[in-house]
Protein backbone atom coordinates (compact mmCIF):
# COMPACT_ATOMS: atom_id res chain seq x y z
CA UNK A 1 0.00 0.00 0.00
CA UNK A 2 2.67 2.59 -1.10
CA UNK A 3 1.70 3.82 -4.44
CA UNK A 4 -1.31 5.97 -5.60
CA UNK A 5 -4.74 4.24 -4.91
CA UNK A 6 -6.00 2.67 -7.83
CA UNK A 7 -9.89 3.06 -8.31
CA UNK A 8 -11.46 -0.32 -10.99
CA UNK A 9 -14.67 -1.25 -11.58
CA UNK A 10 -16.41 -4.75 -11.32
CA UNK A 11 -16.28 -6.97 -14.16
CA UNK A 12 -12.96 -6.56 -14.55
CA UNK A 13 -10.52 -7.09 -17.94
CA UNK A 14 -7.57 -9.61 -18.24
CA UNK A 15 -5.50 -6.60 -18.82
CA UNK A 16 -7.19 -4.95 -15.45
CA UNK A 17 -6.28 -7.94 -13.42
CA UNK A 18 -2.83 -8.06 -15.23
CA UNK A 19 -1.93 -4.33 -14.43
CA UNK A 20 -2.30 -4.88 -10.46
CA UNK A 21 1.07 -5.53 -8.73
CA UNK A 22 1.75 -6.86 -5.50
CA UNK A 23 1.58 -3.56 -3.19
CA UNK A 24 -1.04 -1.44 -5.11
CA UNK A 25 -3.78 -0.34 -3.27
CA UNK A 26 -7.38 -0.63 -4.75
CA UNK A 27 -10.70 0.47 -4.00
CA UNK A 28 -13.46 -1.41 -5.84
CA UNK A 29 -17.04 -0.02 -7.15
CA UNK A 30 -19.46 -2.47 -8.72
CA UNK A 31 -20.94 -5.92 -8.25
CA UNK A 32 -19.11 -9.06 -6.56
CA UNK A 33 -20.41 -12.21 -5.12
CA UNK A 34 -20.14 -12.61 -1.93
CA UNK A 35 -19.31 -16.54 -0.96
CA UNK A 36 -18.19 -18.18 2.42
CA UNK A 37 -18.69 -22.05 2.37
CA UNK A 38 -17.20 -25.04 0.55
CA UNK A 39 -20.55 -26.00 -0.74
CA UNK A 40 -21.57 -22.69 -2.33
CA UNK A 41 -18.21 -23.29 -4.61
CA UNK A 42 -18.92 -27.04 -4.93
CA UNK A 43 -22.18 -26.06 -6.03
CA UNK A 44 -21.31 -23.46 -8.54
CA UNK A 45 -18.84 -26.10 -10.14
CA UNK A 46 -21.09 -28.77 -10.07
CA UNK A 47 -23.54 -26.86 -12.14
CA UNK A 48 -20.89 -25.20 -14.66
CA UNK A 49 -19.81 -29.46 -14.80
CA UNK A 50 -23.45 -30.50 -15.64
CA UNK A 51 -23.65 -27.74 -17.96
CA UNK A 52 -26.75 -26.03 -16.44
CA UNK A 53 -27.05 -22.56 -16.15
CA UNK A 54 -25.31 -20.69 -13.44
CA UNK A 55 -27.34 -18.34 -10.95
CA UNK A 56 -25.23 -15.23 -12.46
CA UNK A 57 -22.60 -13.94 -14.65
CA UNK A 58 -19.27 -15.14 -13.45
CA UNK A 59 -17.03 -13.48 -16.50
CA UNK A 60 -14.56 -11.04 -15.08
CA UNK A 61 -16.16 -11.65 -11.49
CA UNK A 62 -14.52 -10.69 -8.32
CA UNK A 63 -15.53 -13.82 -5.49
CA UNK A 64 -15.59 -11.98 -2.11
CA UNK A 65 -14.70 -14.67 0.78
CA UNK A 66 -17.46 -12.80 2.90
CA UNK A 67 -20.46 -13.59 5.13
CA UNK A 68 -22.98 -10.94 5.53
CA UNK A 69 -25.74 -9.86 7.84
CA UNK A 70 -28.89 -8.05 6.12
CA UNK A 71 -31.83 -6.97 7.20
CA UNK A 72 -35.26 -6.95 5.15
CA UNK A 73 -36.87 -3.46 4.89
CA UNK A 74 -39.16 -2.06 2.85
CA UNK A 75 -36.32 -0.56 -0.09
CA UNK A 76 -35.07 -4.11 -0.18
CA UNK A 77 -32.69 -5.45 1.79
CA UNK A 78 -30.37 -3.80 4.25
CA UNK A 79 -26.88 -4.38 4.79
CA UNK A 80 -25.56 -5.23 8.32
CA UNK A 81 -22.53 -6.05 7.97
CA UNK A 82 -19.55 -7.40 5.98
CA UNK A 83 -16.25 -9.15 6.38
CA UNK A 84 -13.68 -10.88 5.06
CA UNK A 85 -13.23 -14.78 6.04
CA UNK A 86 -10.28 -16.79 5.94
CA UNK A 87 -9.42 -17.71 2.04
CA UNK A 88 -7.37 -20.51 2.79
CA UNK A 89 -10.37 -22.62 3.32
CA UNK A 90 -11.40 -22.43 -0.34
CA UNK A 91 -7.97 -23.04 -1.58
CA UNK A 92 -9.06 -26.35 -3.55
CA UNK A 93 -11.57 -24.80 -5.79
CA UNK A 94 -10.40 -21.52 -6.35
CA UNK A 95 -8.31 -22.61 -9.24
CA UNK A 96 -11.06 -24.03 -11.22
CA UNK A 97 -13.41 -21.25 -10.33
CA UNK A 98 -10.18 -19.12 -12.15
CA UNK A 99 -9.64 -21.86 -15.05
CA UNK A 100 -13.42 -22.37 -15.56
CA UNK A 101 -15.19 -19.41 -14.84
CA UNK A 102 -13.15 -16.33 -15.83
CA UNK A 103 -12.95 -15.34 -12.26
CA UNK A 104 -10.39 -11.75 -12.36
CA UNK A 105 -10.38 -11.40 -8.76
CA UNK A 106 -10.85 -12.87 -5.13
CA UNK A 107 -10.77 -10.54 -1.73
CA UNK A 108 -10.63 -12.22 1.34
CA UNK A 109 -7.99 -12.70 4.45
CA UNK A 110 -4.95 -14.97 4.93
CA UNK A 111 -3.94 -15.42 1.42
CA UNK A 112 -4.46 -18.77 -0.43
CA UNK A 113 -1.67 -21.51 -1.98
CA UNK A 114 0.43 -21.60 -4.43
CA UNK A 115 -1.95 -23.83 -6.71
CA UNK A 116 -4.14 -20.64 -6.74
CA UNK A 117 -1.29 -18.47 -7.43
CA UNK A 118 -0.24 -20.49 -10.44
CA UNK A 119 -4.16 -20.04 -12.15
CA UNK A 120 -3.86 -16.23 -11.22
CA UNK A 121 -0.96 -16.44 -13.29
CA UNK A 122 -1.76 -18.68 -16.08
CA UNK A 123 -5.41 -16.67 -16.70
CA UNK A 124 -4.49 -13.33 -15.53
CA UNK A 125 -6.49 -12.81 -11.87
CA UNK A 126 -5.59 -11.23 -8.35
CA UNK A 127 -5.90 -11.65 -4.93
CA UNK A 128 -7.07 -8.22 -2.65
CA UNK A 129 -6.42 -8.83 0.55
CA UNK A 130 -8.56 -7.01 3.41
CA UNK A 131 -7.43 -6.83 6.76
CA UNK A 132 -9.40 -9.18 8.62
CA UNK A 133 -11.72 -8.35 11.87
CA UNK A 134 -12.97 -4.64 9.96
CA UNK A 135 -16.22 -4.90 9.36
CA UNK A 136 -17.41 -1.74 11.06
CA UNK A 137 -14.69 -0.35 8.40
CA UNK A 138 -14.93 -2.42 5.28
CA UNK A 139 -19.66 -2.29 5.54
CA UNK A 140 -19.14 1.47 4.68
CA UNK A 141 -18.22 0.01 1.14
CA UNK A 142 -21.28 -2.15 0.53
CA UNK A 143 -23.71 0.05 -0.85
CA UNK A 144 -26.23 -3.03 -1.65
CA UNK A 145 -27.71 -6.33 -1.11
CA UNK A 146 -28.40 -7.10 -4.98
CA UNK A 147 -29.99 -10.44 -4.74
CA UNK A 148 -29.57 -13.65 -2.58
CA UNK A 149 -28.44 -16.71 -4.94
CA UNK A 150 -29.61 -20.55 -3.60
CA UNK A 151 -32.10 -18.96 -0.47
CA UNK A 152 -31.68 -21.39 2.91
CA UNK A 153 -33.18 -21.65 5.85
CA UNK A 154 -30.41 -19.26 7.78
CA UNK A 155 -29.82 -15.62 6.09
CA UNK A 156 -26.07 -16.25 7.10
CA UNK A 157 -25.56 -19.53 4.40
CA UNK A 158 -26.97 -17.34 1.40
CA UNK A 159 -24.32 -16.42 -1.20
CA UNK A 160 -25.16 -13.04 -2.02
CA UNK A 161 -24.83 -11.08 -5.17
CA UNK A 162 -23.46 -6.77 -3.62
CA UNK A 163 -22.99 -4.19 -5.09
CA UNK A 164 -19.49 -2.17 -3.65
CA UNK A 165 -18.86 1.51 -3.79
CA UNK A 166 -15.43 2.75 -2.92
CA UNK A 167 -15.00 -0.52 -1.45
CA UNK A 168 -11.21 -0.97 0.42
CA UNK A 169 -8.54 -0.06 1.03
CA UNK A 170 -7.32 -3.50 -0.30
CA UNK A 171 -3.62 -4.58 -0.69
CA UNK A 172 -2.87 -6.71 -4.05
CA UNK A 173 -1.18 -9.29 -2.20
CA UNK A 174 -1.07 -12.09 -5.05
CA UNK A 175 -0.70 -11.14 -8.29
CA UNK A 176 -0.74 -12.27 -11.93
CA UNK A 177 3.13 -12.20 -12.01
CA UNK A 178 4.08 -14.92 -9.90
CA UNK A 179 4.10 -13.17 -6.36
CA UNK A 180 2.72 -13.86 -3.21
CA UNK A 181 3.09 -11.89 -0.28
CA UNK A 182 2.34 -14.63 1.77
CA UNK A 183 4.44 -16.63 0.31
CA UNK A 184 7.12 -14.69 0.55
CA UNK A 185 5.83 -14.18 4.64
CA UNK A 186 6.05 -18.06 4.50
CA UNK A 187 9.10 -19.40 3.46
CA UNK A 188 11.12 -16.44 5.32
CA UNK A 189 9.36 -17.75 8.52
CA UNK A 190 9.66 -21.33 7.79
CA UNK A 191 13.46 -20.12 7.79
CA UNK A 192 13.38 -18.81 10.84
CA UNK A 193 11.52 -21.08 12.78
CA UNK A 194 13.84 -23.76 11.65
CA UNK A 195 17.12 -21.81 13.08
CA UNK A 196 15.02 -21.50 15.97
CA UNK A 197 14.87 -24.90 16.61
CA UNK A 198 18.18 -25.87 16.09
CA UNK A 199 19.46 -23.19 18.43
CA UNK A 200 17.29 -24.16 20.88
CA UNK A 201 17.90 -28.21 20.95
CA UNK A 202 21.59 -26.60 21.22
CA UNK A 203 20.77 -24.48 24.37
CA UNK A 204 17.80 -25.93 26.19
CA UNK A 205 18.62 -30.13 25.57
CA UNK A 206 21.07 -31.24 29.22
CA UNK A 207 23.87 -32.64 27.70
CA UNK B 1 -32.72 -35.54 53.07
CA UNK B 2 -31.72 -34.69 55.83
CA UNK B 3 -28.62 -34.04 54.96
CA UNK B 4 -29.35 -32.17 51.86
CA UNK B 5 -31.37 -30.00 54.16
CA UNK B 6 -28.67 -29.71 56.84
CA UNK B 7 -26.25 -28.84 53.87
CA UNK B 8 -28.25 -26.08 52.51
CA UNK B 9 -28.73 -24.02 55.98
CA UNK B 10 -24.98 -24.40 56.65
CA UNK B 11 -24.55 -22.78 53.31
CA UNK B 12 -27.11 -19.90 53.95
CA UNK B 13 -26.04 -19.15 57.10
CA UNK B 14 -22.58 -18.29 56.21
CA UNK B 15 -23.68 -16.33 52.43
CA UNK B 16 -26.59 -15.32 53.09
CA UNK B 17 -27.26 -12.44 50.71
CA UNK B 18 -24.96 -13.66 47.96
CA UNK B 19 -27.59 -15.37 45.49
CA UNK B 20 -27.26 -14.45 42.36
CA UNK B 21 -30.68 -14.04 40.08
CA UNK B 22 -31.19 -15.48 36.83
CA UNK B 23 -32.18 -11.96 35.93
CA UNK B 24 -28.58 -10.67 36.75
CA UNK B 25 -26.93 -13.45 34.95
CA UNK B 26 -28.96 -12.86 31.78
CA UNK B 27 -28.03 -9.35 32.30
CA UNK B 28 -24.59 -10.34 32.46
CA UNK B 29 -24.78 -12.75 29.61
CA UNK B 30 -25.89 -10.33 27.04
CA UNK B 31 -24.18 -7.11 28.53
CA UNK B 32 -20.45 -9.15 28.15
CA UNK B 33 -21.68 -10.48 24.70
CA UNK B 34 -22.38 -7.52 23.40
CA UNK B 35 -19.00 -5.60 24.92
CA UNK B 36 -16.90 -8.20 23.50
CA UNK B 37 -17.88 -8.21 20.05
CA UNK B 38 -18.12 -4.22 19.87
CA UNK B 39 -15.64 -2.76 21.94
CA UNK B 40 -11.73 -3.91 21.59
CA UNK B 41 -10.76 -4.45 25.09
CA UNK B 42 -8.28 -1.08 26.23
CA UNK B 43 -4.96 -2.60 26.72
CA UNK B 44 -5.39 -3.95 22.77
CA UNK B 45 -5.90 -0.65 21.79
CA UNK B 46 -2.61 0.80 23.87
CA UNK B 47 -0.54 -2.83 22.93
CA UNK B 48 -2.14 -2.11 18.82
CA UNK B 49 -1.04 1.73 19.26
CA UNK B 50 2.76 0.80 20.63
CA UNK B 51 3.12 -1.90 17.68
CA UNK B 52 2.17 0.92 15.17
CA UNK B 53 5.09 2.96 16.56
CA UNK B 54 7.20 -0.28 16.61
CA UNK B 55 6.76 -1.41 12.71
CA UNK B 56 8.74 -0.03 9.99
CA UNK B 57 7.48 -1.89 7.19
CA UNK B 58 4.31 0.50 5.27
CA UNK B 59 2.04 -2.41 4.89
CA UNK B 60 2.11 -3.90 8.64
CA UNK B 61 2.03 -0.17 9.66
CA UNK B 62 -1.06 0.18 7.42
CA UNK B 63 -2.94 -2.67 8.68
CA UNK B 64 -2.02 -1.86 12.53
CA UNK B 65 -3.99 1.67 11.73
CA UNK B 66 -6.40 0.33 10.04
CA UNK B 67 -7.26 -2.01 13.12
CA UNK B 68 -7.14 0.76 15.33
CA UNK B 69 -9.69 2.39 13.09
CA UNK B 70 -12.04 0.18 12.79
CA UNK B 71 -12.32 -0.56 16.36
CA UNK B 72 -13.17 3.22 16.82
CA UNK B 73 -15.76 2.48 14.35
CA UNK B 74 -17.36 -0.60 15.68
CA UNK B 75 -17.74 0.76 19.61
CA UNK B 76 -20.56 2.99 18.34
CA UNK B 77 -22.90 -0.57 18.56
CA UNK B 78 -21.45 -1.86 15.72
CA UNK B 79 -19.73 -5.43 15.43
CA UNK B 80 -15.41 -5.41 15.04
CA UNK B 81 -15.81 -8.73 13.38
CA UNK B 82 -18.63 -9.92 10.87
CA UNK B 83 -17.63 -13.45 12.83
CA UNK B 84 -19.21 -12.62 16.24
CA UNK B 85 -18.24 -16.12 16.91
CA UNK B 86 -19.25 -19.36 19.17
CA UNK B 87 -20.77 -17.50 22.63
CA UNK B 88 -18.11 -18.93 25.63
CA UNK B 89 -18.51 -17.69 29.01
CA UNK B 90 -16.04 -18.33 31.97
CA UNK B 91 -17.96 -17.89 35.64
CA UNK B 92 -15.78 -17.48 38.33
CA UNK B 93 -17.05 -17.64 41.93
CA UNK B 94 -16.37 -18.69 45.35
CA UNK B 95 -18.08 -21.28 47.85
CA UNK B 96 -21.48 -19.88 49.36
CA UNK B 97 -22.52 -18.45 46.28
CA UNK B 98 -26.47 -19.92 44.80
CA UNK B 99 -27.24 -19.78 41.52
CA UNK B 100 -30.98 -20.26 40.50
CA UNK B 101 -32.39 -23.12 38.99
CA UNK B 102 -32.29 -22.72 35.25
CA UNK B 103 -29.09 -20.88 34.94
CA UNK B 104 -27.77 -21.91 31.43
CA UNK B 105 -31.46 -20.39 30.12
CA UNK B 106 -30.18 -17.46 31.38
CA UNK B 107 -27.39 -17.61 29.68
CA UNK B 108 -29.08 -18.62 26.22
CA UNK B 109 -31.35 -15.44 26.54
CA UNK B 110 -28.43 -13.00 27.15
CA UNK B 111 -27.02 -14.16 23.98
CA UNK B 112 -30.51 -14.78 22.01
CA UNK B 113 -31.60 -10.94 22.64
CA UNK B 114 -28.22 -9.64 21.49
CA UNK B 115 -28.52 -12.04 18.42
CA UNK B 116 -31.56 -10.51 17.70
CA UNK B 117 -30.58 -6.78 18.26
CA UNK B 118 -27.69 -6.91 16.53
CA UNK B 119 -28.74 -9.19 13.89
CA UNK B 120 -26.03 -11.05 14.16
CA UNK B 121 -25.04 -14.65 12.15
CA UNK B 122 -26.42 -17.76 13.16
CA UNK B 123 -23.73 -19.45 14.04
CA UNK B 124 -24.50 -22.41 16.12
CA UNK B 125 -24.87 -25.76 14.35
CA UNK B 126 -24.90 -29.74 15.30
CA UNK B 127 -21.51 -30.48 14.23
CA UNK B 128 -22.48 -33.28 12.41
CA UNK B 129 -25.99 -32.83 10.77
CA UNK B 130 -25.00 -29.17 10.75
CA UNK B 131 -29.23 -28.48 11.66
CA UNK B 132 -29.61 -25.29 13.72
CA UNK B 133 -31.60 -24.89 16.61
CA UNK B 134 -32.10 -21.40 17.95
CA UNK B 135 -30.21 -17.90 17.60
CA UNK B 136 -26.68 -18.93 18.15
CA UNK B 137 -27.77 -21.74 21.38
CA UNK B 138 -28.00 -25.23 21.07
CA UNK B 139 -27.19 -28.66 22.83
CA UNK B 140 -23.93 -27.32 24.98
CA UNK B 141 -23.82 -23.63 23.25
CA UNK B 142 -23.76 -20.88 24.96
CA UNK B 143 -20.42 -22.91 26.56
CA UNK B 144 -19.92 -22.07 30.22
CA UNK B 145 -17.12 -22.85 31.76
CA UNK B 146 -17.23 -22.83 36.05
CA UNK B 147 -14.04 -21.65 38.04
CA UNK B 148 -13.80 -22.07 41.85
CA UNK B 149 -12.04 -19.26 43.08
CA UNK B 150 -11.33 -19.93 47.01
CA UNK B 151 -12.43 -16.80 48.98
CA UNK B 152 -13.75 -14.95 46.00
CA UNK B 153 -15.79 -12.26 47.58
CA UNK B 154 -18.30 -11.45 43.94
CA UNK B 155 -19.09 -13.45 41.11
CA UNK B 156 -17.14 -12.80 38.03
CA UNK B 157 -18.56 -13.59 34.22
CA UNK B 158 -16.35 -13.00 31.55
CA UNK B 159 -17.50 -13.40 27.42
CA UNK B 160 -14.70 -14.82 25.27
CA UNK B 161 -17.02 -15.24 22.19
CA UNK B 162 -14.40 -17.79 19.85
CA UNK B 163 -14.21 -16.71 16.12
CA UNK B 164 -13.06 -19.40 13.76
CA UNK B 165 -10.04 -18.28 12.41
CA UNK B 166 -8.28 -17.69 15.55
CA UNK B 167 -10.38 -20.88 17.14
CA UNK B 168 -9.50 -23.36 14.67
CA UNK B 169 -5.80 -22.99 15.18
CA UNK B 170 -6.00 -24.16 18.96
CA UNK B 171 -3.65 -27.42 19.89
CA UNK B 172 -3.09 -29.82 22.64
CA UNK B 173 -0.36 -32.13 22.84
CA UNK B 174 1.03 -34.42 25.70
CA UNK B 175 5.26 -33.91 24.96
CA UNK B 176 7.73 -36.04 26.52
CA UNK B 177 8.38 -34.38 30.12
CA UNK B 178 12.38 -34.80 28.82
CA UNK B 179 11.73 -32.27 26.68
CA UNK B 180 10.78 -29.36 28.95
CA UNK B 181 11.02 -25.86 27.86
CA UNK B 182 12.60 -26.61 24.82
CA UNK B 183 9.74 -28.41 23.59
CA UNK B 184 6.85 -25.92 24.93
CA UNK B 185 8.98 -23.08 22.56
CA UNK B 186 9.14 -25.38 19.94
CA UNK B 187 5.16 -26.54 20.22
CA UNK B 188 4.29 -22.83 20.20
CA UNK B 189 6.29 -21.79 17.63
CA UNK B 190 5.76 -24.27 15.19
CA UNK B 191 1.98 -23.69 16.01
CA UNK B 192 2.42 -20.11 15.58
CA UNK B 193 4.42 -20.76 11.88
CA UNK B 194 1.72 -23.32 11.05
CA UNK B 195 -1.24 -20.93 11.56
CA UNK B 196 0.21 -18.38 9.82
CA UNK B 197 -1.74 -15.18 8.56
CA UNK B 198 -4.93 -17.31 9.37
CA UNK B 199 -5.71 -16.22 12.92
CA UNK B 200 -5.42 -12.43 11.97
CA UNK B 201 -2.77 -11.10 13.79
CA UNK B 202 -1.12 -9.74 15.57
CA UNK B 203 -2.59 -12.20 18.01
CA UNK B 204 -1.98 -12.78 22.04
CA UNK B 205 -1.44 -16.24 22.50
CA UNK B 206 -3.08 -18.27 25.65
CA UNK B 207 -0.47 -21.18 26.50
CA UNK B 208 -1.29 -24.06 29.25
CA UNK B 209 1.20 -26.30 30.50
CA UNK B 210 0.63 -28.99 32.97
CA UNK B 211 -3.02 -30.21 34.13
CA UNK B 212 -4.67 -33.03 32.30
CA UNK B 213 -6.24 -32.88 28.59
CA UNK B 214 -9.18 -30.81 29.42
CA UNK B 215 -7.51 -28.51 32.72
CA UNK B 216 -4.03 -27.95 30.03
CA UNK B 217 -6.59 -26.27 27.39
CA UNK B 218 -8.96 -24.46 29.90
CA UNK B 219 -5.78 -22.91 31.10
CA UNK B 220 -4.86 -21.97 27.52
CA UNK B 221 -8.25 -20.64 26.72
CA UNK B 222 -8.10 -18.35 30.50
CA UNK B 223 -4.68 -17.18 29.39
CA UNK B 224 -5.41 -15.87 25.97
CA UNK B 225 -8.15 -13.55 27.87
CA UNK B 226 -5.51 -12.09 30.54
CA UNK B 227 -5.24 -8.44 29.67
CA UNK B 228 -1.78 -7.58 27.53
CA UNK B 229 0.73 -6.26 30.47
CA UNK B 230 -0.26 -8.58 32.71
CA UNK B 231 2.43 -10.65 34.12
CA UNK B 232 2.43 -14.23 35.34
CA UNK B 233 2.95 -14.08 39.06
CA UNK B 234 5.73 -16.26 39.24
CA UNK B 235 8.87 -14.47 37.92
CA UNK B 236 10.25 -17.39 36.01
CA UNK B 237 6.87 -17.48 34.50
CA UNK B 238 6.50 -14.43 33.47
CA UNK B 239 10.44 -14.02 32.06
CA UNK B 240 8.94 -17.63 30.01
CA UNK B 241 6.20 -15.33 28.67
CA UNK B 242 8.58 -12.34 27.58
CA UNK B 243 11.07 -15.10 26.10
CA UNK B 244 8.67 -16.78 24.00
CA UNK B 245 6.98 -13.65 23.15
CA UNK B 246 10.10 -12.12 21.36
CA UNK B 247 11.12 -15.68 19.76
CA UNK B 248 7.24 -15.54 18.33
CA UNK B 249 7.88 -11.72 17.01
CA UNK B 250 11.04 -12.65 15.10
CA UNK B 251 9.55 -15.24 13.30
CA UNK B 252 8.15 -12.26 10.85
CA UNK B 253 4.73 -13.32 10.24
CA UNK B 254 3.54 -9.57 10.57
CA UNK B 255 -0.03 -7.98 10.92
CA UNK B 256 -2.45 -10.13 8.70
CA UNK B 257 0.60 -12.53 7.86
CA UNK B 258 1.83 -9.56 5.41
CA UNK B 259 4.96 -9.80 7.17
CA UNK B 260 6.10 -7.24 10.06
CA UNK B 261 7.47 -7.85 13.77
CA UNK B 262 4.45 -7.68 15.52
CA UNK B 263 3.19 -11.30 15.02
CA UNK B 264 1.59 -11.39 18.42
CA UNK B 265 1.50 -8.82 21.16
CA UNK B 266 1.30 -11.07 23.77
CA UNK B 267 1.96 -14.57 25.23
CA UNK B 268 0.42 -15.47 28.37
CA UNK B 269 0.92 -18.82 30.27
CA UNK B 270 -1.10 -20.39 33.18
CA UNK B 271 0.10 -23.73 34.73
CA UNK B 272 -0.74 -26.36 37.01
CA UNK B 273 0.77 -29.41 38.18
CA UNK B 274 0.55 -32.59 36.42
CA UNK B 275 1.00 -36.34 36.43
CA UNK B 276 4.87 -37.39 36.65
CA UNK B 277 5.33 -39.13 33.19
CA UNK B 278 3.53 -36.07 31.38
CA UNK B 279 3.95 -32.82 30.39
CA UNK B 280 0.74 -31.09 28.39
CA UNK B 281 0.92 -28.35 26.62
CA UNK B 282 -2.10 -26.25 24.99
CA UNK B 283 -2.33 -22.93 22.85
CA UNK B 284 -5.37 -20.86 22.64
CA UNK B 285 -5.01 -18.13 20.01
CA UNK B 286 -6.82 -15.06 20.14
CA UNK B 287 -7.09 -12.81 17.29
CA UNK B 288 -5.85 -8.99 17.10
CA UNK B 289 -9.41 -7.59 18.42
CA UNK B 290 -8.97 -9.20 21.87
CA UNK B 291 -12.47 -10.56 21.97
CA UNK B 292 -13.27 -10.66 25.76
CA UNK B 293 -15.56 -8.44 28.23
CA UNK B 294 -16.21 -8.65 31.98
CA UNK B 295 -19.45 -8.56 34.27
CA UNK B 296 -18.79 -8.33 38.25
CA UNK B 297 -21.72 -9.27 40.13
CA UNK B 298 -21.58 -8.06 44.51
CA UNK B 299 -23.40 -9.29 46.98
CA UNK B 300 -26.33 -6.98 47.39
CA UNK B 301 -26.73 -6.34 43.91
CA UNK B 302 -24.05 -3.72 42.42
CA UNK B 303 -22.90 -5.04 39.30
CA UNK B 304 -20.60 -3.78 36.48
CA UNK B 305 -19.13 -4.73 33.26
CA UNK B 306 -15.48 -4.25 32.81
Amino acid sequence: MTGASIYLNTPLSEADARSLQVGDEVYLSGRVLAMCYPWQFIKMLDLRRAGKPLPIEMQGGVVYHCPASYVESEQGYRIRFVGATTSSKFNQWTPALIREFGIRGVIGKGGMDLRTLDAFRECGAVYFAAVGGCSALYTKGVASVVREIWPQPSRSDNVLELELRGFGPLLVAMDSHGRSLYEDVRRSSVQRLNEMLRALVKIDTPS
Amino acid sequence: MLRTNYGRQVKCRLMEEFRVTNEEVEWAAAETFKRAITQVPPDVLRSLELAVAEETEPIAKQCLQMMLRNAEEAQHNRVICQDTGIPVFIIEAGPGVTFDSGLRSAFERGVERVSREMDLRQMAVHPLTRKEYGYNIGRGVPIIHFRMKEGFPLVRITAIPKGAGSGTWGRVAFLQPLEGIAGVKRFVLESVVTAGSNPCPPTIIGIGIGGDLEEVALMATLASCRPIGSRHEEDDIAALEDEILKLVNEVGIGPMGLGGKTTALAVNIEYAFTHKPWLPVALNIQCWTGRRATALLFPGGRREIV
